[in-house]
């Protein structure tokens, strides 16, 4: 994992030794971890789970669900290993099964999503942000690069978290730049990014 | 560089956030504007807005009112050790009971070569058995993909091993042989399922699998050393159908248990 990296009130991105600390104490009933390991690990899985569902609340709703299921598995986390692929594999259970409870479909043979009508510009031409870009992909292809992405995963933790092997995450990755680029196409040559709204 | 050799490339960069392109890959990015806007979209900050500080606490106060200290899980090497010595024990237990029959009939070279195929696809599932009971486990196979490569592996095999002949009885020596090797299916997938249900199951259904799989092997293997019928169409149809409806089993009861989980926490909200 990347190094620590401030982001004002919002949490540290920690690196994997000390997240791994944290786990050990955790597993020891240290009080002080379950702080450090929420305020550590909640803003990556709720960037996650709002490019995912696309709904702040039921991402809360999700996050709140991991967290609990996180406690109750909390010994089967191995020392040493990466902690991140540890909990977004269960987030990710936690998704399938809200998602399921609620009745939506949720299947690893996903159709196909039609790609959205050309985003419309807004008059300064800008693109559409990434979650709707991403909104447009099957379901596996979403998931790796959002995680790719949002999660600041390398390759081989998105597949340890998606319970894969590196090769299929990089070719789901190629499929997924493949689809963005024929739907970014689709806009104006011209267009640019637009930066999120802070 | 063209546009699908840069989609190459990204993909195989280790992380987003630190893209490395080589000079002919800024080249095409100057002439693409598609590929810029992908590489734009996939490296421009994140939006989402930030984390609560109050649903952060609030998170932290329901996790510290249950805290306990817990004994992390064991090794994998330890789980698929414990596989490995069931999978031995009921194999002996098989062949001291029904008699090692085909031994001599096929003959020790045939024998061992059949054996060996039979422990090393069982070997593989154990390896993904041991890793799905912990989150997050880096698998050297893919779990989905790992009975089609077993029982492609294993009928390759039987094919070059047995012959090919006239068999009198098909179904009806096949399903004494099948009832048989489900037998020692059983008690194999109950030990293998309590031995699972230690770790954090994410995905019911290719744990499923792998239980029946292993299990499923387990009664393979005992046909294998005492069934005297040695036509190869036998042996792929009635003694690998073990292990494929051992598996095919085991899957339904998993979906089946994770569906009644789910209907129950749906119940008590």
């Amino acid at each position: 994992m990347g190094a620590g990296r401030a982001a004002g009130k919002e949490c540290v991105f920690a690196s994997g030794d000390i997240l791994s600390h944290w786990m050990e104490r955790y597993q020891k009933a240290d009080p002080a971890a379950p702080q450090a390991l929420v305020n550590a690990l909640s803003p990556v899985l709720l960037r996650i789970f709002r490019l995912e569902s696309g709904s702040a609340r039921e991402a809360e709703d999700l996050l709140q669900e991991t967290w609990l299921r996180v406690h109750r598995v909390r010994h089967t986390y191995r020392l040493g290993e990466p902690v991140l692929p540890w909990v977004y594999a269960i987030a990710r259970r936690v998704r399938v099964d809200h998602y399921r409870r609620n009745r939506r479909i949720v299947s690893h043979e996903v159709q196909m999503e039609p790609l959205p009508e050309a985003a419309s510009r807004n008059e300064t031409g800008m693109l559409p942000e990434f979650a709707t870009l991403v909104a447009a992909l099957p379901e596996g292809e979403r998931e790796v690069v959002t995680l790719l992405k949002a999660g600041d995963m390398s390759v081989a933790e998105v597949a340890r978290a998606t319970a894969s092997t590196e090769g299929a995450v990089k070719q789901r990755a190629h499929r997924a730049y493949r689809r963005l680029r024929r739907l970014l196409e689709k806009e104006a040559p011209a267009g640019r990014y637009r930066e999120p709204r802070s | 560089m063209n546009c699908g050799q840069l989609e190459h490339l990204l993909a195989n960069q280790e992380r987003l956030k630190k893209l490395r392109l080589p000079p002919s890959a800024l080249e095409h990015l100057d002439g693409c504007p598609s590929c810029r806007n992908v590489i734009s979209s996939l490296s421009g900050a994140d939006s989402g807005g930030g984390v609560s500080q109050i649903l952060l606490d609030e998170l932290t106060r329901q996790i510290q009112r249950d805290l306990r200290p817990v004994t992390p899980i064991r090794p994998a090497w330890f789980f698929a050790g414990i596989m490995a010595a069931t999978f031995g024990v009921l194999v002996a237990i098989g062949a001291g009971w029904l008699k090692a029959a085909a031994v001599p009939i096929l003959g020790p070279a045939r024998c061992a070569a059949a054996l060996l195929a039979l422990g090393f696809a069982a070997a593989l599932t154990m390896d993904v058995l041991a890793r799905q009971m912990v989150p997050g486990s880096r698998y050297r196979f893919d779990p989905v993909r790992l009975p089609v490569l077993v029982f492609a592996g294993l009928g390759a095999v039987f094919a070059m091993l047995y012959p090919s002949r006239a068999e009198h009885d098909f179904l009806k020596l096949g399903l004494v042989c099948l009832s048989c090797g489900l037998g020692f299916f059983a008690p194999a997938a109950v030990i293998f399922w309590m031995m699972l249900r230690r770790g954090a199951v994410v995905a019911a259904r290719p744990a499923g699998a792998a239980v029946g799989l292993l299990a499923g092997l387990t009664g393979t293997t005992v046909l294998e050393v005492h069934c005297p019928l040695q036509g190869v169409w036998h042996i792929i149809t009635w003694h690998l159908g073990v292990a494929a409806i051992g598996m095919l089993i085991c899957i339904s009861l998993a979906a089946l248990a994770e569906r009644r989980i789910r209907i129950r926490s749906s119940e008590s909200g």
